[in-house]
C-alpha cells in the first residue's frame, strides 16, 4: 500500500539523438578557402564558419578563437564556438561562450537556443525551461523554440505543458514529425494510449525512418496483445535505430508472448548489454533462460534482477521521503547520498542540487555537489560548488583539494597548486593533495620532484590511486620499468576504474611496443570518457606510430 | 452410454429444501441462450436478508496500520443442512478508540435464504482484531470447523455437533503469535487430515505506531509495509489427533513475505496442492508440492513473482481458475493503486505467462486498489468470469496529494473465450456500482437456485450480499462431494465436467480470495447444455471416480465410493 512508482521512461525522444542536433547558424561564405591568420575578426569569423560547414573541426576552432581573441565582444564569433564546443560535447567550454554570446548580442535567438539545449543536457532543466520560454515570448513565430520548450517541460515530466507546447510547435509547423512523434510520448506519459497511437501513426506517415515513433508505437501494440502488428514497427525501428533498447525489449516481450525463447534470449541479452540496470529485461531474460532450460543463466540473471530492485527500493524509500518532507534539504541530501553510492549519479546530482536549492547553508551537501561533479568531469560547475562549499566551512582541508583538482584539470595550475597547499596547511596528512601537487610537478615535467610528492602521498595512504597512476605516468615519460608502470596502472585501476588510468595503461603498451594493448586500453579510456581530448591525441598517436617508446 | 442409475453410488439431492417462510429461492427454470449477461442483475439483499452487521475497523485518527486490512467472510454449512451459512469477521476498538462498542464477529445461519444471527447461541466469542477465516473439518468428524485469523492470538472454533463452537487454538496448537491474515486449508501431504497455512502481515506494534505522511503539512496517513519488516508464514500440519505441528522451516515454506493473500491449487496437475501467496511489496511465492512433505519456492522462475517488467507489485488477493479452459489452473492477484492487477495464463509446462494486459483485464484496473478476487461463472455460459473487490485504504487522498477516490467501484470482467474479458460491472444493476471501501469477497448459491451470488465485505461499512437474478438463465450443475471417510468436506478434490469436447476444471478449496473462503460445493455453468456427458472426481484419497449424462439443473451430492474406483 505505497505511493505509486514511476515508470522507468525508457522511451526516447525523437530527433536522431538523445539530446538533439543543436542548430548551428551558417553564414554563407561567397568564397571557398580560408587562412588560418585572418587579419580581422570579422574574417576569422566567416572562416571559422566556413570550416565548420566544411567539417574541419580543429581549424575551426582556431578561427573562431582567433576572432574572439581580436574582438571580444563579438557575440556571433562566441555564439559559433559555443556552439561547436556543445556539438564537441566540451561542455564546460560551451557554456562560457554561449553565456559570453548571450550577453553580448541578445537577439542572437539560435544561441539562446543552445545554451538551453546545454542546460538540458547538464540536468539543470529549470534553467533551461526559463531560457526557452524567453526565447518563445520574444519569438513566438519559432516552431523550434516551441519544440524546445515542449522538450524540456518533457524532461521535468511537465507533460500538459509539453503538450501544449508541441502543439504550438505543429500548429507553426505541421510538418515537424519528430514534433509529433514527441507529443505522441508525453499522452503515452499520461496514459492517454489512444491518442498516443494517433500521433505516432501521424508521425510514421510523415516520416517512416523515424525510429521512435515506429518503436514507441510497437511497443503500445505489444502491451495491448497485437503481437502481429506490433513486429513489424519494432523491427523496423530497430533497424533504424539498432540502439533503440525499448523498442528492443518490447520486441523480446512479443517474442516470449510468441514463445520464441531462443530469440527473446538474444534480445534481452543485447538489452542488459547495453543498460545493465534495466529491471524488466534482467528479470524477463531470467525467465526466458528458464524456458530454454539453462537454469543456471536464469538464477544467476534472477540475482542480478533482485540486486537491482534492491536499489531501486531504497532509493525509492528515500524518495518518497523527500517528497513527504519537500522543504528539507536534508531528505534530498540523504536522497542523494544514496543514489550515488548505487551509481545513480544524475538523479545524486539532482538531489545533492535540491538539497543547496533548499539551504545553501548545507555544507555536507555542497560538499558532495562538487565532488560529484568533479568526478563527472563537470569543471566548471565543480568550481562554483567547491567555492560555495568553503564558504561554508574554509577550514575543510578536503574541499581546498577538491578545489585545488578543478583549477589543475581547467589549466589554472598556479591557482590549483595555491589551493594544494592550503589544504596541506590545514591537514599535512591529506594523501590527496600531495597526490595533486605530484601531478603538477609531473605536468611541468618536473618528475623527481613529483615522484617524492607521489611517494609522499602514498606513504601516508597506500590506497591513493591518483598516487599510483602518478607512478606510473613518471616511469612511462622516463621509458623505463614499463611492466612496473603497467602493474603500478592496474592496481590503480581496481582501486578506482577511472578513465585517465586506462590512458595509462594505453601509454605503457605503447611504449613497450604491444600496439594492439595499447589500442585497447585507450579504447576503454574514450569509452569511459569520450570527450577527453588527451585520450583522442594519444589514439591518434598510437594509430599513427608515432614517438612510440621502440 | 450408461445412465447415472447403473451401479454407482451417487444420491440425487434435490436442490429445493424446505420452504419456510421467507424463503426467496426462485424455481431453477433456465431458459435458452448462452449470453444472458443483460438479464444478469446482482441486487444487495444484506439487510433484506437479516445480515445486520457493520464491519468495526476500530480506527481513532492515530491510522494504525491494521485499520486498512480490513476482514473477509466464510460461507460454510455449519449445521449440514446443505446451504451455506455465513461467518463475518470483524475488527476491534484500537487505543485512542473513544467511541461506543462497535460489533463483533458473527455468525448467521440461512435457513431458506434468509439469515439468522446465532453468533451467541454458537458460543462465538471475539477474542481480538479479526482479519480472515477458512472452514473445513479439520478433526475429520463430519461437520465444519472455522480458523479465524486475528492481530493476536487466531481462533480455531472446533464445530460441536450441535449448533456450538468451542475455541480449541490453544490446545491444537495453531494460536499463532505473528500477526496473520488469510489461511487456508488443505491436505497437503495427503494423508488423510487438513492441514492448515497460515499466512502472517508485518512486525507491528500498536504500542510503536510510526508517523508516517505529509509531515510538514500534518496530514497523516497509513504507513506503508516498507516501514516494518515482513513476518513469516506458518504451516501447520494437522497430527490426526486434533493436533497440529508448525512444520514451517522443515518444509521449506519458511520466508519472510508480507503476506496478504494465500490460494492452494494443483497448478501443476501432478495431484498434490500447490501453494501461492501474495505478498505485499515483496515478492509473491508459488510453492511447488514436491510430494514428499515438502515444498520447492518456484515463484520466481515461473513467472508469477512480479510484474512482466519485474518489479515488485503490493499483493492483496490471489485465486487459481481455469479460466480458459484448457485443463490448467491460472492465477490472478489484485494489487495496489498504479499497479495493474496480475492475470497469468497457465502454460502447462510449469511456467505462466503475464496476459493482463493482453485479456484487457490490467489496464481498467490500475486506477484501482483490489483486494478480494474470484474466478466464477457468473451467467452460467461454461467460462470462468472474474470479480474483484476494490477500494482504496487512505480516506484523506487529496491531502496526500494522490490521485484516486476511496470508495471504488467493484469488477466483472466477463470471459469473452477469446483469451479477452469485459468489464461489464456497470451494467449489472446498481448494487454493482457501488462505490465503497470492499475488501473481502464470498461466493456461494445462498438461494440454492443455482447462480452464483457474492458476499463483498466492506471495511468499516456495512457488507452486501449481492443476489445473482438471472445467472440460472444458462443450465447448471452444482456438485456437493460427500467423502468416504466420513469429513464434512472434501477439499482439494478436483472435478472435471465435460460436455462434448468442452472441459471445465474445478477444485473444492478452503480459502481463497482475500481473508475470505467459498461455499465448498461446485458449480458449473452449462450454458445451452441440458447435461454434462461425462464428470471425472478426483477425490483427496487419490480415488477417481467417473459418471456420466448427468442431469443439468440440480445439486447433485456425490458419494465417494468405498472401494475401487467407480466405473463407467
Amino acid at each position: 500500500m505505497p505511493f505509486p512508482r514511476r515508470k522507468a521512461n525508457r522511451r526516447r525522444f525523437a530527433g536522431g539523438g538523445r539530446w538533439g542536433a543543436p542548430l548551428v547558424i551558417l553564414l554563407l561564405s561567397a568564397a571557398g578557402g580560408f587562412s588560418l591568420e585572418p587579419q580581422t575578426a570579422a574574417d576569422a569569423y566567416r572562416d571559422g564558419v566556413d570550416a565548420m560547414r566544411g567539417g574541419k573541426t580543429a581549424d575551426a576552432i582556431t578561427l573562431l578563437r582567433r576572432a574572439v581573441e581580436l574582438d571580444p565582444n563579438l557575440g556571433k564569433a562566441r555564439g559559433a564556438l559555443g556552439t561547436l564546443y556543445l556539438q564537441l560535447g566540451r561542455l564546460d567550454e560551451a557554456e562560457e561562450q554561449l553565456r559570453r554570446a548571450r550577453e553580448l548580442e541578445p537577439g542572437l535567438v539560435q544561441v539562446s537556443i543552445n545554451l538551453a539545449q546545454l542546460c538540458a543536457r547538464m540536468d539543470r532543466n529549470v534553467e533551461s525551461i526559463a531560457i526557452y520560454r524567453d526565447v518563445v515570448r520574444d519569438h513566438p513565430e519559432l516552431a523550434a523554440a516551441h519544440a524546445g520548450l515542449a522538450a524540456a517541460c518533457q524532461r521535468t515530466q511537465q507533460y500538459a505543458d509539453a503538450i501544449a507546447s508541441y502543439r504550438r510547435a505543429l500548429e507553426i509547423d505541421p510538418n515537424a514529425p519528430e514534433s509529433l512523434a514527441n507529443l505522441g510520448s508525453c499522452h503515452e506519459a499520461l496514459g492517454q494510449e489512444d491518442r498516443a497511437v494517433e500521433c505516432y501513426e501521424a508521425a510514421i506517415k510523415k516520416n517512416p525512418k523515424l525510429a521512435m515513433a515506429q518503436g514507441n508505437l510497437g511497443g503500445i501494440l505489444q502491451k495491448r496483445g497485437e503481437m502481429d502488428r506490433a513486429i513489424p514497427l519494432l523491427e523496423e525501428a530497430l533497424r533504424l535505430n539498432p540502439e533503440f533498447i525499448g523498442a528492443r525489449y518490447s520486441l523480446a516481450l512479443v517474442l516470449i508472448e510468441k514463445k520464441d525463447y531462443g530469440r527473446a534470449v538474444k534480445e534481452l541479452e543485447a538489452v542488459v548489454a547495453r543498460d545493465a540496470d534495466h529491471i524488466g529485461a534482467h528479470y524477463n531474460l531470467s525467465r526466458a533462460y528458464f524456458r530454454v532450460n539453462r537454469p543456471e543463466d536464469g538464477k544467476r540473471e534472477m540475482e542480478a534482477q533482485r540486486r537491482l530492485r534492491e536499489i531501486s527500493d531504497e532509493i525509492d524509500l528515500r524518495q518518497k521521503a523527500a517528497a513527504g518532507e519537500p522543504s528539507s534539504s536534508q531528505r534530498q541530501l540523504e536522497l542523494g547520498i544514496v543514489c550515488e553510492r548505487h551509481g545513480r549519479t544524475r538523479l545524486a546530482i539532482e538531489a545533492y542540487r535540491a538539497a543547496v536549492a533548499l539551504n545553501n547553508g548545507n555544507a555536507a551537501a555542497q560538499q558532495k555537489l562538487a565532488s560529484i561533479l568533479l568526478r563527472e568531469g563537470r569543471l566548471r560547475e565543480s568550481l562554483t560548488a567547491f567555492q560555495a562549499a568553503l564558504r561554508l566551512d574554509p577550514n575543510q582541508a578536503v574541499l581546498h583539494a577538491g578545489l585545488a583538482d578543478a583549477l589543475r584539470l581547467t589549466g589554472n595550475a598556479e591557482g590549483a597548486a595555491a589551493e594544494y597547499q592550503a589544504a596541506l596547511r590545514l591537514d599535512p596528512r591529506l594523501s590527496a593533495a600531495h597526490a595533486g601537487i605530484g601531478t603538477l610537478f609531473l605536468q611541468r615535467g618536473q618528475l623527481d620532484m613529483a615522484r617524492a610528492a607521489y611517494q609522499k602521498a602514498l606513504d601516508l595512504d597506500p590506497q591513493a590511486h591518483a598516487a599510483l597512476d602518478g607512478m606510473a605516468r613518471i616511469r612511462v615519460a622516463q621509458n623505463t620499468d614499463l611492466d612496473e608502470a603497467l602493474s603500478l596502472a592496474e592496481q590503480a585501476l581496481r582501486i578506482a576504474p577511472l578513465p585517465r588510468y586506462h590512458e595509462t595503461i594505453a601509454l605503457a603498451h605503447w611504449r613497450a611496443g604491444r600496439k594492439a594493448e595499447a589500442l585497447a586500453a585507450i579504447q576503454l579510456a574514450i569509452a569511459g570518457d569520450g570527450r577527453n581530448a588527451s585520450f583522442q591525441r594519444t589514439l591518434a598517436q598510437i594509430q599513427g606510430g608515432t614517438g612510440s617508446g621502440k | 452410454m450408461r445412465r447415472a442409475s447403473l451401479a454407482l453410488c451417487v444420491e440425487l439431492a434435490l436442490a429445493l429444501g424446505s420452504l419456510a417462510a421467507g424463503c426467496r429461492r426462485t424455481p431453477s427454470t433456465p431458459t435458452s441462450g448462452v449470453d444472458g449477461n443483460a438479464a444478469v442483475q446482482f441486487v444487495d439483499v444484506a439487510e433484506a436478508s437479516g445480515i445486520h452487521f457493520t464491519h468495526f475497523d476500530g480506527r481513532s485518527g492515530r491510522k494504525y496500520v491494521l485499520e486498512i486490512v480490513g476482514s473477509g467472510a466464510t460461507f460454510f454449512d455449519y449445521d449440514g443442512d446443505a446451504d451455506p451459512d455465513i461467518y463475518l469477521v470483524n475488527g476491534a476498538a484500537l487505543p485512542g478508540y473513544e467511541g461506543p462498542p462497535g460489533s463483533t464477529d458473527r455468525l448467521y445461519e440461512n435457513r431458506g435464504g434468509s439469515f439468522t444471527d446465532v453468533t451467541e447461541k454458537a458460543g462465538i466469542r471475539q477474542s481480538a482484531y479479526g482479519h480472515g477465516c477458512a472452514a473445513g473439518d479439520y478433526d475429520g468428524d463430519g461437520d465444519l470447523d472455522l480458523y479465524v485469523t486475528r492481530f493476536g492470538d487466531n481462533a480455531l472454533y472446533r464445530n460441536n455437533g450441535n449448533g456450538t463452537f468451542t475455541d480449541v487454538a490453544k490446545e491444537a496448537g495453531v494460536t499463532e503469535p505473528n500477526w496473520s491474515t488469510s489461511c487456508a486449508f488443505a491436505d497437503y501431504d495427503l494423508d488423510g487430515d487438513l492441514d492448515l497455512y497460515v499466512v502472517n502481515y508485518l512486525e507491528f506494534s500498536v504500542a510503536e505506531n510510526p508517523w508516517c505522511g505529509l509531515k510538514e503539512k500534518g496530514f497523516r496517513a497509513y504507513c506503508e509495509p516498507n516501514n516494518f519488516p515482513g513476518q513469516p508464514d506458518a504451516l501447520y500440519r494437522n497430527n490426526g489427533n486434533g493436533t497440529f505441528t508448525n512444520v514451517t522451516k522443515e518444509a521449506g515454506v519458511l520466508d519472510r513475505g508480507k503476506g496478504l493473500g494465500v490460494v492452494w491449487g494443483d497448478y501443476d496437475n501432478d495431484g498434490d496442492p500447490d501453494l501461492y501467496v501474495a505478498n505485499d511489496s515483496t515478492e509473491n511465492l508459488l510453492y511447488r508440492n514436491r510430494g514428499n512433505g515438502t515444498f520447492e519456492e518456484v515463484g520466481f522462475a515461473s513467472g508469477v513473482a512480479v510484474s512482466q517488467d519485474g518489479v515488485v507489485q503490493n499483493g492483496m488477493g490471489t485465486a487459481f481458475g481455469d479460466w480458459n479452459n484448457d485443463g490448467w489452473l491460472d492465477l490472478i492477484v489484485t494489487n495496489y493503486a498504479k499497479q495493474m492487477n496480475s492475470l497469468y495464463r497457465n502454460d502447462g509446462d510449469g511456467f505462466f505467462t503475464d496476459v493482463s494486459t493482453s485479456s484487457r483485464t490490467g489496464a481498467v484496473s490500475y486506477p484501482e486498489v483490489g483486494w478480494g478476487t474470484e474466478f466464477f461463472d457468473y451467467d452460467n455460459d461454461g467460462w470462468l468470469d472474474i470479480f474483484v473487490a476494490n477500494g482504496h485504504l487512505h480516506d484523506n487522498l487529496a491531502d496526500l496529494g494522490q490521485e484516486g477516490t476511496y470508495g471504488q467501484r467493484n469488477f466483472l470482467f466477463k470471459n469473452r473465450r477469446d483469451g479477452t474479458f469485459d468489464e461489464i460491472s456497470n451494467q449489472l444493476g446498481p448494487s454493482m456500482r457501488l462505490e465503497e471501501v470492499s475488501r473481502g469477497a464470498a461466493f456461494a448459491d445462498y438461494d440454492l437456485d443455482g447462480d452464483v451470488d457474492i458476499l463483498v465485505t466492506n471495511s468499516h461499512g456495512p457488507p452486501r450480499l449481492l443476489r445473482n437474478d438471472g445467472g440460472n438463465r444458462g443450465h447448471w450443475l452444482a456438485i456437493l462431494l460427500a467423502p468416504a471417510n466420513g469429513h464434512a468436506d472434501a477439499i482439494g478434490a478436483r472435478v472435471i465436467a465435460r460436455v462434448g469436447s468442452a472441459m471445465q476444471l474445478r477444485e473444492v478449496r478452503s480459502g481463497s480470495g482475500y481473508l475470505s473462503q467459498n461455499e465448498l460445493k461446485v458449480i458449473f455453468g452449462l450454458g445451452d447444455a441440458t447435461a454434462v456427458d461425462r464428470l471425472e472426481i478426483a477425490w483427496p484419497s487419490g480415488r477417481k471416480q467417473v459418471l456420466e449424462h448427468v442431469p443439468a439443473n440440480q445439486t447433485l451430492t456425490v458419494r465417494e465410493p468405498r472401494e475401487g474406483t467407480a466405473g463407467k
